[in-house]
């Protein structure tokens, strides 16, 4: 009983953020932003709705395999997300709505500032 | 209609929302981060298709799945690095 709300409970709470995470890839207005719904209410959203799905099929041999893509995604997303934006960082041109994307720190300066 | 469909339901109209910046996306990157979210909402479904009609053969799929879409959206990224790789 306990199991099945909190499943339910984890699989629409997942639903709710993969929504929020394509909402803030439709609405948000720079490269940066979008990084950030994405990378974060993404791989949440998933882990979230896998995690679910295991508390409600139980242990088996599907649970072990479904464990493995949830591990799999929560290191894989991030990672992802850091290599998209290192590349459009590098790429600057694709960077023009944001004001502060050529911040540089000045070099052989203020190292303990950070 | 179980619990799975309805989720399987949702989740592809929230796939179809994510890509509006797939298709038109101002720059490659966009479309890089649309196209991540649309391919891990593609193995929740595989996993949940998979749970509802009892065959592994779909969990299989979903493992490479996302192992696949890793590996090609790193490539795709080190080459519009410019950087070399094998």
């Amino acid at each position: 009983m306990i199991l099945e709300v909190a499943s339910l409970l984890l699989i629409s709470l997942g639903c709710v953020m993969m929504f929020t995470a394509a909402l803030g890839l439709f609405r948000f207005t720079s490269i940066y932003m979008r990084l950030h719904a994405s990378g974060k209410a993404g791989t949440g959203g998933t882990i979230a709705i896998l995690a679910g799905v295991l508390m409600r099929s139980g242990m088996s041999q599907i649970s072990g395999k479904v464990l493995l893509v949830m591990i799999f995604i929560l290191f894989t997303g991030p990672i992802t997300a850091h290599a998209i934006g290192r590349a459009a960082h590098i790429e600057s041109e694709a960077t023009t709505d944001v004001p502060f994307h050529n911040l540089e720190i000045e070099e052989g300066g203020d190292e303990d500032a950070n | 209609m179980s619990l799975y469909t309805a989720v399987s339901v949702i989740l592809v109209f929230i796939s179809l929302f994510a890509s509006y910046r797939l298709f038109l996306g101002p720059t490659i990157y966009d479309r890089l981060i649309s196209l991540n979210v649309v391919g891990v909402i593609i193995t929740i479904i595989l996993i949940l298709i998979s749970i509802e009609t009892d065959l592994g053969l779909y969990l299989d799929i979903a493992l490479s799945f996302v192992m696949l879409d890793f590996v090609g959206t790193i490539a795709l990224i080190k080459y519009l690095e410019g950087g070399d790789f094998v």
